[in-house]
């Protein structure tokens, strides 16, 4: 005790130790006598903190979140275009045989703000095909982080079956594709919706799994498929037909993340 | 929390702005933050509350960080709202006058209860500085560990065990010296 305060307390027997006032603060029963007549008080405190809004406001204020966080993530990859004002002051200037190769110009960075647009689309979108066609060119990125960016979208949509048969259509890897888009086909035609937010997680668990994984891993394509085999109540070891043999659960890269992280 | 392994999942999720991912983080914080504003004496803790988590929306795509990070970022925010609001408020520190007035919507029995509970915690924060109160709502309301406080309020580990020791003898001396008075 180094204060006055703590020295008055100590004099006056309300020396509490730590190790004490943790053990009433976690709502055991303290040792000190003084303490103990304080646990109905933590009690009551606890109590406060079970006050839960009322379901119409929860209801509101969760749509509301969620709506603003997906506004965030839409808004955050985009690359404001650098102002073009310059254009505009150069083309006072120039020649008009040179306003055609502007124009020119002009068209390639309205078509460069389209396939920017279009990069963020997910099936079902109108800008869609055209991401996918600009890729097919190699105009855009693609690749497995994309596929699986696009899934988490219409996963957060809700729509956690198309997120499995988007991912599965675009899998490389034909063991994984057929069990991810079985997978879908289960949550497809699963009447019950009881389960929805477990099914759900497993599928964000599945996303998030492949994004820190790495493809080109060995037993990539088999820990998929055996995640998602596990998908909408199917069986670990069910085996598509027509595929090849069973991968082995759990293998990646070795990071240490693995299936089962779902709640 | 009790998210344990399906937090980085779940984190994820709610960074793409998934329902199921803020309807779970909500059922899991939106009480111990409405309490918390309530225990600290917001006048309006529900809408208060509302505020903190939008403003966790607009945000949680920069997060990294472990399920307790996460639980202090979320009262960081609660705390600085708080703050806001009682300065547009003009607020003079005292206890949660509203919980009694304006419980939430339920039977009429637990409002009852509830509407003797905060009188007599009313009394008994009635004796704690502002600090002491933060400390004790943080740890007991909010369910924050030692560390996770002192994250939220800005102090060392050492000085809020120290807020909190003071905290509890300065409650317990108020109940002796009630009695001594009756």
């Amino acid at each position: 005790m180094s204060t006055y305060d703590d020295y008055i307390d100590e004099m006056s027997g309300y020396d509490f130790s730590d190790a004490d006032v943790e053990r009433l603060l976690r709502g055991e029963t303290p040792e000190h006598p003084l303490l103990m007549d304080l646990t109905r008080l933590v009690e009551q405190l606890r109590i406060v903190g079970s006050r839960y809004p009322s379901p119409e406001v929860a209801r509101a204020q969760i749509s509301a979140a969620a709506a603003l966080a997906r506004e965030a993530i839409e808004i955050r990859p985009r690359k404001r275009p650098k102002p073009l004002s310059w254009l505009a002051n150069a083309q006072s200037r120039l020649a008009p045989r040179l306003a055609t190769a502007l124009a020119a110009f002009i068209l390639l960075i309205g078509m460069t703000g389209v396939s920017l647009a279009s990069n963020g689309a997910v099936p079902g979108d109108p800008l869609y095909g055209l991401d996918m066609a600009l890729e097919k060119v190699g105009i855009m990125s693609g690749g497995i982080a994309e596929r699986v960016e696009e899934a988490e979208v219409l996963l957060g949509r809700g729509l956690a079956a198309q997120a499995l048969t988007h991912l599965g259509s675009a899998s490389d890897d034909h063991v994984a594709a057929d069990a991810l888009l079985g997978a879908a086909q289960r949550l497809q035609a699963k009447a019950d919706e009881s389960d929805s937010i477990q099914d759900q997680s497993s599928v964000a668990a599945l996303l998030n799994w492949i994004a820190t994984n790495d493809p080109k891993s060995a037993g990539f394509g088999q820990t998929v498929a055996e995640m998602a085999r596990e998908l909408g109540g199917g069986k670990p070891d069910e085996e598509p037909a027509g595929s090849l043999g069973k991968g082995k659960a759990n293998q990646g890269n070795g990071n240490g993340k693995g299936r089962g992280q779902s709640s | 929390m009790t998210f344990g392994e399906a937090f980085p999942d779940l984190l994820a999720a709610a960074k793409t702005g998934a329902d199921w991912a803020w309807e779970k983080l909500y059922r899991e914080l939106a009480g111990p933050v409405t309490g918390y504003l309530a225990g600290r004496g917001a006048l309006d803790p529900e809408d208060l509350a509302g505020e903190t988590f939008l403003q966790v929306a607009r945000n949680i795509h920069a997060f990294v960080g472990s399920e307790g990070s996460f639980r202090s970022w979320v009262f960081v925010i609660a705390h600085r709202r708080l703050i806001d609001a009682r300065r547009s408020a003009n607020w003079r520190p005292e206890i949660a006058s509203d919980i009694d007035t304006d419980p939430p919507g339920g039977d009429v029995e637990s409002e009852a209860i509830e509407r003797l509970v905060t009188a007599e915690l009313v009394t008994a924060f009635e004796v704690l500085t502002d600090d002491q109160r933060e400390v004790l709502a943080l740890r007991v309301i909010a369910n924050l560990t030692l560390e996770e406080t002192a994250q939220v309020v800005g102090k060392n580990v050492g000085a809020v065990k120290q807020l909190q020791r003071r905290a509890l003898a300065g409650i317990r001396r108020s109940f002796d010296v009630e009695e001594v008075t009756k």
